[in-house]
């Protein structure tokens, strides 16, 4: 070909070259948009989904003796919350020490896992700090700053059950008082160890339980601590503070372990 | 959810990609088999890849290779234009780098595998060294030495350590975001910015400064902290400014490269002069004159492309920039996790600010500063640092899939 040819071949073909190129682009951008739109079909199918609930059964009363206005309160749980004093976070709590983003609940796999994400044993599964990320049962009882909540699972769990979710220690509780008959007989074939309860072992940790603090000098930085105990007759009491007149709602009716209850400053 | 469909698109990149070699081949009054050879093998590449990634992958983002595939025949032929010798090495760093974009993405399944420190403190000792070695062995190309000469090929360190970084940065601000916590990964940043300078390599350094301070501030959302970043960081241009004769050399032109036309303004003066000549549609390929431009094949590349094929072109190549960004985001807003979502962040920030400051340089909106072109210029570690970003968002993307499908399998 000479040069003369290929310069109109070459003259023709960069018109071809744009409108290829803007073609190209155009259909691009429509399938981008396309996709962006599928997608955002997508999401909202997905915020009909709900792993459960949590409810807030703790504190019952503020400090005027009020009904609180967080109790009660309850939250439809996404594939992934977070918990804490941030505004970005799903289900806010700002009473009491709480971090920005204090607690995450999330399903992983079939599983419904909680974490904490504050790092300063800020979160309270059943009343025990969580050192590690921790699947939860229905019913299971998460403490951030100094509010309780209770988890509803719609789904049905894990298989195993963890023997320090709170059923269980009622249960434990229970059986241990002779009060065998008072359970559903749906629930005495899960629990090998209910069982080893109601032989009689008693193992310390039901009935007697220690209401005063031991004394190894946790009141040093000037934290102040309640503890809570009840005797498995579901009774809740409420403790006053000399400090600040904060009002605690012990609301565990498991009462099989002492625990105590550490209060965030402010 | 099922992704869009993108092989068509596929099929128009390779109907221009074959029709532009098919033009180039009759360039000098007789036939060139290369360029077809050339055209036939960029073919089995693309389509190679796409198929068998299509194929691994069922919620693989196609439109980012799609994207990413078009920024390359453009490459490759303004290049194979301007120097077929050039083209080849050019084409075999594009085959070496989809192989290692494929490579990642397959064996690379599950980001979150790769989230520990043990590995992250390795990856952050081997990146601060090999970013070291230029400054031993390295060769000095425009004012920095930041080259390893290696015979047959040379290789940019500072190009393959902005995965590094990217990486380091989301080990570390995915489970932390409190200043204590982050003094190791600071203390990297630092050496790799400290390095950066030591090789006079300011436009990495620049991209490694937006890419830190997006990380951090999606991490955190601080605002105080990362302005006061930023602010640092503007100190310290300044100070590179007042100890860099080159650096004020580069922002005398960008005031006006006229004034020093056969200066330092030499390079700008001729880039926009390229862009002015091709109008809309270009002066034609191979009827230009790009090789008076200084750096037309590497930084350059997107005067030529104006001036041959036109501001249309390179209308186009800006806006395929702009689709990465958003396809690149959005997935990194969809990550279940953070450290995907970061990492993600991270790979899309870093491509998206490299072509802002050069194209943004070429056209006079900002002073130059030399990097390249991602995807488009010619530079094998450029083309492969690239490319791996590309795993990385894909794999996210893959990721992001299986999710919302519901698959257990995470």
């Amino acid at each position: 070909m000479s040069e003369s040819a290929y310069e109109i071949a070459a003259l023709t073909m960069r018109y071809w070259f744009a409108a290829l190129m803007v073609f190209l682009l155009w259909r691009i951008v429509r399938a981008v948009l396309r996709d962006y739109a599928a997608q955002r079909t997508a999401r909202k199918a997905d915020t009909g989904y709900s792993l459960g609930m949590l409810e807030v059964v703790s504190p019952e009363t503020d400090e005027r003796g009020r009904p609180h206005a967080l109790y009660g309160r309850r939250f439809a749980l996404k594939r992934e919350n977070r918990i804490g004093r941030a505004r970005g976070a799903d289900i806010r709590v700002t009473c009491g020490r709480v971090a920005p983003y204090q607690a995450s609940i999330f399903q992983k796999g079939n599983r419904v896992m909680l974490s904490d994400l504050g790092g300063k044993e800020g979160v309270l599964l059943n009343g025990k700090p969580l050192s590690e990320d921790t699947p939860l049962i229905d019913g299971d009882e998460i403490s951030v700053g100094n509010v309780t909540f209770v988890l509803h699972l719609l789904s049905a769990g894990p298989a195993k059950r963890r023997p320090d979710s709170p059923r269980g220690e009622r249960l434990q509780q229970s059986m241990a008082e002779g009060r065998d008959g008072e359970q559903p007989e749906t629930e005495d074939s899960w629990s090998p160890w209910a069982r080893y309860a109601a032989g009689g072992d008693d193992d310390g940790e039901s009935g007697e339980l220690p209401c005063e603090p031991d004394g190894d000098g946790w009141d040093d930085d000037g934290d102040a601590y309640a503890s809570a105990e009840d005797g498995g007759d579901g009774i809740e009491e409420a403790y006053e503070d000399e400090e600040d007149e904060n009002t605690y709602g012990s609301a565990e009716e498991d009462g099989g372990a002492y625990r105590r209850r550490r209060r965030w400053r402010r | 959810m099922k992704r869009g469909r993108t092989g068509g698109l596929l099929s128009l990149i390779v109907v221009f990609e074959l029709s532009a070699f098919a033009l180039l081949a009759f360039r000098n009054g007789a036939l060139d088999p290369d360029a077809f050879i050339t055209a036939g093998i960029l073919f089995a590449v693309f389509a190679g890849s796409y198929a068998l990634l299509t194929a691994a992958f069922r919620h693989l983002d196609g439109f980012l290779l799609i994207i990413v595939y078009a920024l390359i025949s453009v490459g490759m032929v303004v290049q194979y234009r301007i120097n077929p010798d050039i083209a080849y090495k050019q084409l075999i760093a594009v085959a070496i780098g989809v192989a290692a974009m494929a490579f990642v993405m397959i064996f690379f399944r599950k980001p979150e595998r790769l989230n520990s420190l043990k590995l992250c403190a390795v990856v952050m000792v081997g990146a601060a060294g090999f970013l070291a070695l230029p400054l031993a062995i390295g060769s000095v190309q425009g004012g920095a030495k930041n080259w390893i000469d290696l015979g047959f090929f040379s290789l940019q360190p500072g190009e393959l350590v902005k995965i590094a970084l990217i990486y380091a940065l989301a080990v570390y601000l995915s489970e932390r975001t409190k200043l204590k916590k982050l003094i190791p990964v600071g203390v990297f940043v630092l050496c790799l910015m400290a390095l950066l300078v030591l090789e006079r390599d300011l436009g990495a350094a620049l991209i490694y400064a937006g890419v830190i301070a997006a990380m951090y501030y999606a991490a955190t959302g601080n605002v105080w902290i990362t302005a006061a970043g930023l602010g640092v960081g503007a100190g310290a241009a300044a100070l590179c400014y007042a100890l860099f004769s080159h650096v004020r050399a580069r922002v005398a032109a960008w005031k006006n490269p006229w004034s020093s036309y056969y200066g330092g303004g030499y390079q700008i003066a001729q880039g926009l002069m390229a862009i002015a000549s091709g109008g809309l549609f270009g002066l034609g390929l191979n009827l230009g004159m790009p090789k008076v431009i200084p750096a037309y094949h590497t930084d350059y590349i997107f005067a030529v492309i104006c001036e041959e094929m036109g501001i249309i072109v390179g209308f186009c190549v800006i806006a395929l920039y702009v689709l990465l960004l958003i396809r690149g985001m959005s997935i990194a807003l969809d990550a279940s996790d953070r450290f995907s979502a970061l990492l993600a962040l991270g790979c899309t920030v870093y491509i998206a600010l490299q072509a802002f400051i050069i194209l943004g340089g070429i056209i006079k909106l900002i002073p130059l500063t030399g990097v390249t072109l991602p995807f488009v210029s010619y530079g094998g570690s450029s083309m492969l640092t690239g490319l791996v970003a590309i795993a990385i968002l894909e794999v996210v993307a893959a990721q992001n899939g299986r999710r919302r499908e519901g698959e257990r399998e995470f």
